[in-house]
C-alpha cells in the first residue's frame, strides 16, 4: 500500500504544478512535495515497515498476465530512498535561477521521480517496462528544451541509443513469458521459475544485457553519455547521473541475474573484463578532460565500470558493495554537478584549465569540494570508501586478478580527481577566480546536508547495509539453489 | 442492416439539403445519422446476425470495427466544421460522399461473401476518387484523384481476377464454402494464382510495399481532411477486410503464399520506415508513417492468432486517433503559414501556441509507441502475438523499425521546439479543440487501461 503512495504522490504533485502559474509557487510546491516524500520515506524506514505493508496487487490486464504489482524489499527501498533523497536537492539546485516555463520543468522532474519509484518497486515485468520507458520521456524533454548548446542532436542520440536497448527488453519479456511455467504471467516470481535451455537462448541474455548496459552505461556502450551529461541542464545531469544510471544497476541485479543465473555466471567473466577495461580507459580519459561537467561524466563512467564488474562477481560482498556504492555515488555526483553549476555561475566557464586558486578566494567552497572529491576517490571515512571496499572484497573472492584490476580504480580515481582539484582549487588565483565569492547560506543549505551524509554513511554505514543484507542473501540463494 | 440504410439515406438527404444554401445544418445532420446508426449497431436492434443469405454477417468483430469507424468518421466530420468554414460550393457533396464511403467501409468489415467484399471496396473507393480531387483548381489534387482512380481500378481488377479464379476452383463466393474447399485444392495452381491475385489486390488497397507508390502522392495531393479519412477509416477497413478474408476463408495459406506475406510484411516495415527518414514534408512523413504502420498490421495478419482481431482493432483505433490529431494540427498550422506543408512550418510552434504543440507532441508520442499512451500497448500486442506464433526474427526487425519510427517522429520535435520561427497566431476553433481533446483523452485512457477495448473480443 505504501508503495502506491510513494509512486502516486510525485505524479499528483507534477499535475498540480502544471496548472499553477508563478515561478516561486511552482518551486515551493515541488520542493514541499518532494520533502514530504523524503520525510515519509524516512519515517517508513525508521518505523521498520515490513515488506508486506509495501506490497500491493491490483488487477490491471489479468488476462494477459499483467498485474499492477508493486512491493519493496531492502534493495528496492534503498533505491527509492536514494530517489526521494536526491529529488529535493535537484529541485533546490535551481532555487535562485529564473527557469523558463517553470511549471513544465519542475513537473518533469517530479515525473522522473514517479517513473523511477515505479521502476524500483515494480514486481511485474510489463509494469517494470512501462515505468522504465516512461522515465525516459521527461528526461528527453528536459534536455531537449532546457539543454545547452547542440542540445537537440545530443538529446536525440541519447534518446535513440537508450531506447535501442529498452525496446528489445519488451521482446525479451514476452519471450520469457511464454517460457515461464503455466499459467503464464509476467509476475516476477513466475519469471524466476524459468528454466531456459542453456544452448539456444543466448540472445535473451544478450538483449537483457544490452538494454541494461546501455543504461549504466558499460564499455563499449558509453558513447552517448559524456555529451549528454555535458549538454543537459544541471538538474538533468543530476537526474541522469544520480538516478537514471542506477536503474541499469538495479535492473541487472533484480531482473537479469536471478532470471538467467546460469548465463550470467557463464558470461560474467567476459563482461567483467570489458567493464574493468572500460573503467581503466574512462579513468585515463577523465584525466584528460578540461570541461568540468565532461570530467564528471567520465569519472562517473569509470565508477559505473567498477560497479558493473562487481555485479557479475555475484557474491554477497560485491552486491552489498554495488548497492551501497549506488547510494553514495548518487549523492556524490549530485554534489559534483552542483559544484560545476556554482563554478559556471561565478566564472562563466567550466574549463578547468582557466580556473585555479579557488582555495585562496573561496576557502569554504574549496574545503567542501575537497570532501566530495575525496569521497569520489573512496577515501576512508567517506561513503565512497565503504562501497569500493566491499566491491573489491567481492571481486577478490571471485578472482585475484579481478580485484587487482578493480583496485586500479582507487589509484586512478585518486589521480584524476586530485589532478582536477589541483587545476581548479590550487595554485595562484587568476583574474577569473580572484573575485570568486564564497558559498552563501542558500548554497550551504544545499551542500552541508549532503556532505554530512557523505561522512555519516562513511563512518557508520551499517543501517544501509542492514537494509540490503537480507534481500541480497535471498537473491543469491535464489540464483544458486533453484536453478 | 438498419445502420447501413440510415447512413445511405442520410447521404442522399444531404445532397438534397445541399441544394439550398443552408450549410450549417449539414454537419449536425450527418452526425445525427451516424450516431443513430451507431446506436442501432451497438444495441443490436435491426441487426440480424446474417443477412442476404449469409452474405453479410454482423458478428462481434464486424460490429466492433464498424462502430469504431463510425466514431472516427464522427470526429472527422467535426474537424470538417473548420475545414469547410470558408468553402461555399459543393460542401454537401463532400459530406454525402464521405457517408457513402463509410457505407462501403462497413460492408468491408462485415462481408461473408467475396462479392460483398468487392462491392464494399468499390463503394468505399469510388467516392474517395472524387473526394481526392476535391480541390478542383489544384494540380496536385487532380493528380492525386487521377492516380488514385487509375491504380485503385488496377487493384480492383487484380482482386476481381483473383476472386474469379477462386470461384473457378471452389465453385463458390461464400467464405464458408471456400474454407471447406480449400484443403482439397491446396496443390492446385489455379487456386494459388487466385489467392495470390487477391493478396496483391488487397496489398494495393492497404498500400503494402511494393504496391505503395500511389499512396504518398495521393495523401499529399488530396485535401487534408480526406487524407485524414484515408489514413484512418480506409486503412482500418482495408485491414479488417484483409484479416476477415484470411481468417474466415484462406487460412491456412499454401506454403509459397505465406512466403509472399512474409516478404510483403518485411518490405512494408523496412522500406517505408527508411523512406520516412528523408521526408521534409509533414504530410508525406505521415503518409510514410501510415505505410510503416501498415507493416506492423501486416505482421498481425502474418502471425495469425486468436488475438488478431483485438490487436487490429486496438492498433487501428489508437493509430487513427493519433493521426487525426496530427492531421488537424497540420491543417491549422498550414492555414496560418500560407499553405506550405513542409516541416519547417512548425518552427517555433511551442512558443506560438502551447496547446497545439502539446497535442501534436502527444500524437507523435503515441505514434512512436511511448507509454503511457495507447500506441505503446498497440505495438506491445503486435509483438506479443508475433512472438506467441514464433515469428521471432521478423519481430526483432519490427522492433528495430519501431526505433526508426521513433526517430522520425521525434525529429519533428526539432521544429516544434526550435527557437526559430516568427510569432503568429494560429486559429484553433472550438470544434477542432473538442476533437483533439477527445482524442488525447482516449489515447491516455486506452494507454493506461487497454482492456476497455481489447476486452470486447474474448
Amino acid at each position: 500500500m505504501w508503495s502506491l503512495v510513494l509512486i502516486l504522490t510525485p505524479l499528483l504533485a507534477a499535475l498540480i504544478i502544471l496548472i499553477i502559474p508563478g515561478l516561486r509557487k511552482v518551486k515551493s510546491i515541488a520542493l514541499t512535495a518532494s520533502l514530504a516524500l523524503l520525510v515519509l520515506t524516512c519515517t517508513l524506514w525508521f518505523t521498520g515497515t515490513g515488506e508486506k505493508q509495501y506490497s500491493l496487487i491490483l488487477p490491471w490486464i489479468p488476462s494477459w498476465g499483467i498485474w499492477f504489482h508493486v512491493g519493496m524489499d531492502g534493495i528496492s527501498f534503498l533505491m527509492v530512498l536514494l530517489t526521494n533523497l536526491l529529488i529535493p536537492f535537484v529541485i533546490l539546485s535551481g532555487w535562485h535561477k529564473d527557469i523558463k516555463l517553470p511549471g513544465v520543468f519542475y513537473s518533469l522532474i517530479l515525473l522522473v521521480q514517479f517513473a523511477l519509484t515505479g521502476v524500483f518497486t515494480a514486481k511485474n515485468a510489463v509494469l517494470f517496462y512501462f515505468f522504465w520507458e516512461l522515465s525516459l520521456i521527461p528526461v528527453f524533454f528536459m534536455l531537449f528544451l532546457w539543454g545547452g548548446e547542440r542540445r537537440q542532436s545530443v538529446t536525440m542520440k541519447f534518446f535513440i541509443y537508450t531506447l535501442f536497448g529498452s525496446l528489445f527488453l519488451i521482446a525479451v519479456f514476452i519471450y520469457l513469458y511464454f517460457q515461464a511455467p503455466s499459467p503464464h504471467s509476467f509476475e516476477y516470481q513466475n519469471l524466476l521459475n524459468i528454466n531456459l535451455e542453456p544452448c539456444d537462448q543466448y540472445w535473451v541474455f544478450w538483449f537483457l544485457l544490452l538494454s541494461f548496459a546501455i543504461k549504466i552505461p558499460l564499455f563499449p556502450f558509453h558513447s552517448w553519455q559524456p555529451d549528454t551529461y555535458t549538454v543537459a541542464p544541471v538538474e538533468g545531469s543530476m537526474l541522469l547521473g544520480g538516478l537514471l544510471m542506477k536503474m541499469g544497476i538495479y535492473a541487472m541485479i533484480r531482473w537479469m541475474i536471478p532470471v538467467l543465473p546460469s548465463f550470467s555466471l557463464q558470461w560474467g567473466y567476459w563482461i567483467m573484463i570489458f567493464a574493468l577495461a572500460g573503467m581503466i580507459l574512462f579513468s585515463v580519459i577523465a584525466l584528460k578532460q578540461n570541461n568540468f561537467k565532461t570530467f564528471i561524466a567520465w569519472s562517473s563512467l569509470a565508477h559505473g565500470g567498477l560497479m558493473g564488474a562487481a555485479i557479475f562477481s555475484f557474491n554477497e560482498y560485491a552486491l552489498q558493495g554495488v548497492l551501497f556504492q549506488s547510494f553514495s555515488h548518487g549523492i556524490l555526483i549530485v554534489l559534483l554537478f552542483y559544484f560545476a553549476q556554482l563554478i559556471e555561475e561565478r566564472t562563466q566557464t567550466l574549463n578547468m584549465a582557466h580556473l585555479g586558486g579557488l582555495k585562496v578566494a573561496a576557502p569554504r567552497f574549496s574545503a567542501l569540494m575537497l570532501v566530495v572529491f575525496l569521497g569520489s576517490i573512496g577515501l576512508p571515512l567517506t561513503n565512497g570508501f565503504i562501497g569500493e571496499l566491499l566491491m573489491l572484497l567481492g571481486l577478490f573472492s571471485y578472482h585475484l586478478w579481478a580485484a587487482i584490476l578493480g583496485g586500479l580504480s582507487l589509484v586512478l580515481g585518486a589521480v584524476y580527481m586530485l589532478y582536477a582539484y589541483q587545476k581548479t582549487a590550487l595554485g595562484p588565483a587568476n583574474e577569473l577566480t580572484a573575485g570568486f565569492t564564497d558559498l552563501n547560506p542558500r548554497e550551504l543549505v544545499f551542500i552541508l546536508p549532503l556532505v554530512a551524509l557523505v561522512l555519516l554513511t562513511g563512518i557508520y554505514p551499517q543501517p544501509l547495509l542492514t537494509l540490503t543484507e537480507g534481500p541480497v542473501k535471498e537473491l543469491i540463494n535464489l540464483a544458486f539453489n533453484i536453478h | 442492416m438498419l445502420s447501413l440504410i440510415i447512413i445511405i439515406t442520410a447521404g442522399l438527404l444531404l445532397l438534397f439539403v445541399g441544394l439550398g444554401r443552408n450549410k450549417d445544418i449539414l454537419i449536425p445532420l450527418a452526425m445525427t445519422a451516424i450516431l443513430l446508426a451507431m446506436f442501432f449497431q451497438i444495441s443490436g436492434a435491426g441487426r440480424d446476425s446474417a443477412l442476404l443469405n449469409g452474405m453479410l454477417v454482423f458478428d462481434p468483430v464486424a460490429v466492433g470495427f464498424s462502430v469504431m469507424m463510425m466514431v472516427i468518421t464522427l470526429l472527422i466530420l467535426l474537424l470538417g466544421v473548420e475545414y469547410y468554414a470558408d468553402m461555399d460550393r459543393n460542401v454537401a457533396e463532400n459530406f454525402a460522399l464521405l457517408l457513402f464511403s463509410l457505407t462501403g467501409a462497413i460492408l468491408m468489415v462485415s462481408f461473408n461473401n467475396l462479392v460483398v467484399l468487392f462491392l464494399g471496396i468499390e463503394i468505399l473507393s469510388i467516392p474517395l476518387y472524387i473526394l481526392a480531387g476535391g480541390k478542383k483548381k489544384s494540380y496536385r489534387s487532380n493528380e492525386a484523384s487521377f492516380k488514385y482512380f487509375l491504380l485503385g481500378s488496377f487493384a480492383s481488377a487484380f482482386l476481381l481476377f483473383g476472386i474469379a479464379l477462386l470461384y473457378g476452383v471452389t465453385a463458390s463466393f461464400g467464405l464458408d464454402e471456400i474454407r471447406q474447399a480449400m484443403p482439397r485444392f491446396m496443390d492446385s495452381g489455379l487456386l494459388k494464382t487466385g489467392v495470390l491475385m487477391i493478396i496483391i489486390g488487397m496489398a494495393f488497397k492497404v498500400a503494402a510495399v511494393p504496391f505503395h507508390f500511389w499512396s504518398p502522392d495521393v495523401y499529399e495531393g488530396s485535401p487534408t481532411l480526406i487524407t485524414a479519412y484515408m489514413a484512418t477509416v480506409v486503412k482500418t477497413a482495408g485491414f479488417a477486410a484483409f484479416w476477415r478474408l484470411l481468417d474466415l476463408a484462406l487460412i491456412p495459406l499454401p506454403e509459397s503464399l505465406i512466403w509472399i506475406m512474409w516478404i510483403l510484411t518485411f518490405l512494408t516495415m523496412t522500406v517505408s520506415s527508411f523512406t520516412a527518414l528523408w521526408q521534409s514534408s509533414f504530410k508525406r512523413l505521415l503518409a510514410y508513417s501510415s505505410i510503416s504502420n501498415s507493416g506492423f498490421l501486416m505482421l498481425v495478419l502474418l502471425s495469425s492468432d486468436p488475438m488478431s482481431p483485438a490487436t487490429l482493432l486496438y492498433y487501428t483505433f489508437t493509430y487513427s486517433l493519433a493521426s487525426l490529431i496530427a492531421f488537424s494540427v497540420l491543417f491549422s498550422v498550414k492555414k496560418a503559414s500560407g499553405g506550405s506543408e513542409q516541416l519547417d512550418i512548425f518552427n517555433g510552434l511551442w512558443k506560438n501556441n502551447r496547446f497545439i504543440a502539446f497535442v501534436l507532441a502527444i500524437a507523435l508520442l503515441s505514434l512512436a509507441g511511448i507509454p503511457p499512451l495507447a500506441g505503446f500497448f498497440a505495438k506491445y500486442m503486435v509483438f506479443f502475438q508475433a512472438i506467441r506464433q514464433d515469428f521471432l526474427w521478423i519481430t526483432l526487425i519490427a522492433i528495430l523499425m519501431a526505433l526508426v519510427g521513433i526517430y522520425y517522429y521525434f525529429s519533428v520535435f526539432r521544429f516544434v521546439f526550435s527557437s526559430k520561427g516568427e510569432p503568429r497566431t494560429i486559429p484553433y476553433p472550438l470544434s477542432t479543440r473538442i476533437v483533439v481533446l477527445t482524442a488525447v483523452l482516449l489515447l491516455f485512457i486506452l494507454g493506461v487501461y487497454p482492456a476497455l477495448l481489447t476486452g470486447l473480443f474474448p
